[in-house]
């Protein structure tokens, strides 16, 4: 949500959200514009026995966070199950959430937790990231004078891009998923994840390099 | 700063156009089954879960900061007491009085006679005076009490303390007019009151009863 959407909920929302918003202003938290808004609101409703509020909650938010969980477990069953213990935790913790970071990202870090928790009892050892990524970065060509949005990507491309993701660290791929398919900012991701800003942002700087690096071996990269 | 915006700016535009390249199947959605429980699970809970005021922690904190901090007074307050009762009430004889002084606390407490879970409710402190099974003190001549209050006098301060204790012994009746008393219940064929007073006399004035007999005889 951006900044002037949240100003306009925060205007002209029903009293509970101006609470919010009040409140917010009041702890003059730097994220917190992001929070107040439709979704803090529908999570504080459904506190207060609203389940409409929830039903609409989840309506948007299910299908990307199924896909970003889908991403980082890749096998449906876990993700069937981590994707209803992240729904579990948010009902039974929805009066807890206090607007201090928006929804999304309070969402994102649960599921974030529930990997975590998935992985460690599974025996996964997590592909973390390495100090050779540095090395293996500063090979890469400089990708921000043209980006992958300025070319049409065909599926060949598309089908390369979904397997270098695949390939990403574990948090390298927490960070671009959320990104992608959570739509959470930089600051958003980093309380997702845990991290400072700017841990997020090499994060996902180094998985932005890898993935045009697959994407210029796939043809479709820059100059190609 | 400006550059580092602008380098922000580059890395948000390509994770912009590598985002539109990912997000390329809308269709890939949690299956029906999944939906359904969720839903019914939140409404199973709904409500459940009720907002609990901004102040209701620091609240929280201060009543079980409050609660500890009197609770461990009132333990305080009760360790202190117990073994102490016997020197701070007046009437009792010196011989029973010097016991608790004499003993370690910890002793006191960790070995209480019988008497004293009998006793304890009303005359605790005179009770828990004498450890069973000291005969010794029983044999202790009255004159020896000015010398053993002296010996005492730094414990005034402890005294004090256990003013509340040593009214409650205050209370108690003078021996011989205790026994008087149970004598009286005795003639009057009252022997059940009679052997209870009896009983109370003993926890409260530990072998003096024998003492007196002794003495007489």
């Amino acid at each position: 949500m951006s900044g002037t959407d949240a100003a306009e909920v925060a205007l002209f929302a029903p009293a509970p959200t101006r609470a919010v918003a009040r409140r917010a202003r009041t702890l003059m938290l730097p994220t917190v514009e992001q929070g107040v808004g439709d979704d803090a609101n529908l999570i504080c409703r459904y506190a207060d026995g609203d389940v409409a509020a929830f039903e609409q909650l989840y309506e948007r938010h299910r299908a990307p966070l199924w896909r970003f969980l889908k991403r980082q477990l890749r096998d449906e069953a876990a993700t069937a199950d981590v994707f209803q213990e992240t729904w579990t935790r948010v009902i039974a913790h929805a009066d807890r959430y206090r607007p201090t970071a928006p929804f999304g990202a309070w969402l994102y870090r649960i599921a974030h937790h529930c990997c975590v928790d998935h992985w460690r009892r599974s025996g996964r050892t997590r592909h973390r990231e390495v100090a050779a990524d540095d090395a293996a970065l500063d090979a890469l060509p400089d990708t921000h004078a043209t980006g992958p949005a300025e070319h049409a990507m065909n599926s060949q491309a598309i089908e390369a891009l979904h397997a270098a993701v695949a390939q990403l660290p574990d948090e390298q791929r927490a960070a671009f998923l959320m990104y992608a398919e959570g739509g959470l900012s930089l600051a958003e991701i980093a309380y997702a994840t845990g991290v400072g800003p700017e841990t997020a942002k090499s994060r996902l700087r180094y998985a932005a390099a890898k993935l045009r690096a697959a994407m210029s071996a796939a043809g479709q990269g820059d100059g190609t | 700063m400006k550059e580092r915006s602008a380098d922000d700016h580059a890395l948000t535009r390509e994770l912009d156009g590598l985002s539109h390249g990912y997000r390329g199947r809308p269709g890939d959605a949690p299956p029906a089954e999944v939906d359904a429980a969720v839903v019914a699970h939140a409404r199973q809970l709904a409500g459940r879960q009720r907002r609990l005021p901004a102040w209701w922690v620091p609240a929280a904190l201060a009543a079980t900061v409050v609660i500890a901090f009197s609770l461990m007074l009132r333990v305080q307050q009760e360790a202190v007491m117990t073994p102490a009762g016997g020197e701070a009430a007046g009437p009792v004889p010196a011989a029973t009085r010097a016991a608790p002084a004499e003993a370690p606390v910890g002793a006191a407490l960790s070995e209480p006679s019988p008497q004293v879970a009998a006793q304890a409710p009303r005359a605790a402190p005179a009770a828990v005076a004498v450890p069973s099974g000291e005969p010794a003190h029983d044999t202790a001549v009255p004159e020896a009490a000015p010398a053993r209050a002296a010996k005492l006098a730094p414990q005034a301060g402890v005294a004090a303390m256990r003013a509340p204790a040593s009214a409650e012994a205050d209370a108690l009746p003078e021996p011989e007019a205790w026994l008087a008393k149970i004598e009286a219940l005795e003639a009057e064929g009252r022997m059940q009151e009679a052997v209870a007073e009896r009983e109370r006399l003993e926890a409260a004035y530990p072998g003096w009863l024998e003492q007196r007999a002794r003495s007489r005889d």
